[in-house]
């Protein structure tokens, strides 16, 4: 038995599929094309009741959703391969802090402002909740760079070593409506991003899962 | 030195404050009074630059936030608090899809509707955040309810940290009373939570009834 991923290009799915290339597994993926609904279908909604991309389907045959779920598990999971500090590390408090931190703020951040539509039930509100997910959007990267800025030393998120954080953090910096404008104001943030596509079990899932668009 | 956990009363700094007594470890407590807007002040901002609480310093000195990552750190590090399976238990992974579903999905929508004033630049739209986010809360929360059969917990008759994090959330529930009635996996779960030695006395130390 393998992992399937149901995944679709520019979301979430590029997080458990960066940490399935890093712990070089193989695993199936199941595009799932939400511009055609396919993500509506009893069938997905049944695995996903939240109709969300991505889902993770475990070798043992358990159903994940939350994308950071699924990097959390496959740290778990793939110890050998170190992409979370283990338990113990003085460095998992932060791991865990900032990934959850992406998690909750940034990424639902980035669905305000790509969905405003879901977060007020007025037909005209979707503007002002744009509006304020741009300026929690903006302030929340300050947050992060502030932090990494308190480390001198880079290019990743937890210093020299590479880590999970890393594509989580790339992944919702290519996300930004303006990339490029974020990692001018934090050139942190572009060390990271440029280091961590660098590596070999990235470079093909970024272009794939087209990351690069507006970078 | 020992743990200093930063609170307030009914906030997501419980879960927290659960682990840390179970592990019979001492913390030191500070409480904010959200009424005085003392998570704004600049000496917490230092701490929590969101001006959120819970905020937890560790012994060594480093500062952890976000509810429900100091929750999973605390019970993973202390074992003997017995609220998460060891990591070689594969129920782990469903625990963390419902840990992380309840801090980014039920978490985020609460803030929705308590504070709606955060999700909008319009004045006038706060209504129209209010309806969506306690919309978003109890649609969301009817995927949770199915999990815990036979409860009532999500791993059964065994407790863990995501069942105390739910309960918190759930006792939050803006659709209750209906809503209770609706899943009534919902208020057994809350019972069951408080029922608990470790977690009675801190639900009403906390101010979770509040």
């Amino acid at each position: 038995m393998t992992f399937t991923l149901y995944w679709r290009k520019r979301t979430g799915a590029f997080a458990p599929a960066a940490l399935l290339a890093e712990a070089r597994q193989r695993w199936t993926g199941v595009y799932v094309d939400t511009e055609k609904g396919e993500n509506l279908t009893a069938e997905y909604r049944r695995l996903n009741p939240m109709a969300r991309v991505p889902t993770l389907i475990l070798p043992d045959g358990q159903v994940m959703t939350e994308s950071l779920a699924m990097v959390l598990h496959l740290s778990e999971f793939f110890e050998e391969a170190e992409l979370l500090p283990a338990l113990g590390d003085k460095d998992r408090p932060q791991a865990l802090r900032w990934l959850s931190f992406g998690a909750v703020n940034l990424y639902e951040t980035d669905l305000r402002l790509t969905y405003p539509d879901r977060y007020t039930a007025e037909a005209t509100g979707a503007e002002g909740v744009r509006q304020a997910a741009r300026r929690d959007f903006d302030r929340q990267w300050d947050i992060v760079a502030d932090w990494l800025g308190q480390r001198a030393d880079g290019p990743f998120f937890l210093g020299r070593r590479y880590s999970a954080l890393d594509p989580y953090f790339a992944m919702l910096l290519s996300w930004h409506e303006k990339p490029k404008d974020l990692i001018a104001r934090h050139p942190r943030l572009g060390a990271l991003v440029d280091a961590t596509v660098a590596r070999p079990a990235i470079t093909p899932l970024w272009r794939e899962y087209e990351l690069d668009r507006d970078l | 030195m020992t743990y200093r956990l930063y609170w307030s009363r009914g906030s997501g700094a419980f879960p927290a404050a659960v682990v840390l007594d179970a592990a019979g470890q001492r913390w030191e407590s500070v409480e904010l009074s959200l009424a005085k807007d003392e998570q704004h002040r600049a000496e917490y901002l230092a701490i929590n630059p969101m001006g959120q609480v819970p905020a937890l310093v560790l012994p060594d000195g480093q500062v952890m936030t976000e509810s429900a990552a100091i929750a999973w750190y605390l019970a993973d590090r202390h074992p003997e608090a017995r609220l998460l399976p060891p990591r070689d238990d594969a129920r782990r992974a469903t625990l963390l899809r419902w840990q992380v579903f309840g801090a980014a999905a039920l978490y985020e929508d609460e803030v929705r509707y308590y504070y709606p004033d955060r999700y909008t630049a319009d004045p006038a739209g706060t209504a129209g955040v209010k309806e969506a986010g306690k919309a978003a809360f109890g649609r969301h929360f009817a995927m949770v309810a199915p999990q815990l059969k036979p409860g009532p917990f999500l791993m059964g008759r065994e407790m863990t940290i995501v069942d105390v994090y739910l309960a918190m959330l759930a006792s939050w529930h803006p659709g209750r009373p209906q809503a209770y009635e609706e899943h009534p996996e919902l208020p057994r779960l809350i019972a069951a939570v408080k029922a608990d030695p470790r977690v009675a006395p801190l639900w009403q130390r906390l101010g979770m009834d509040d």
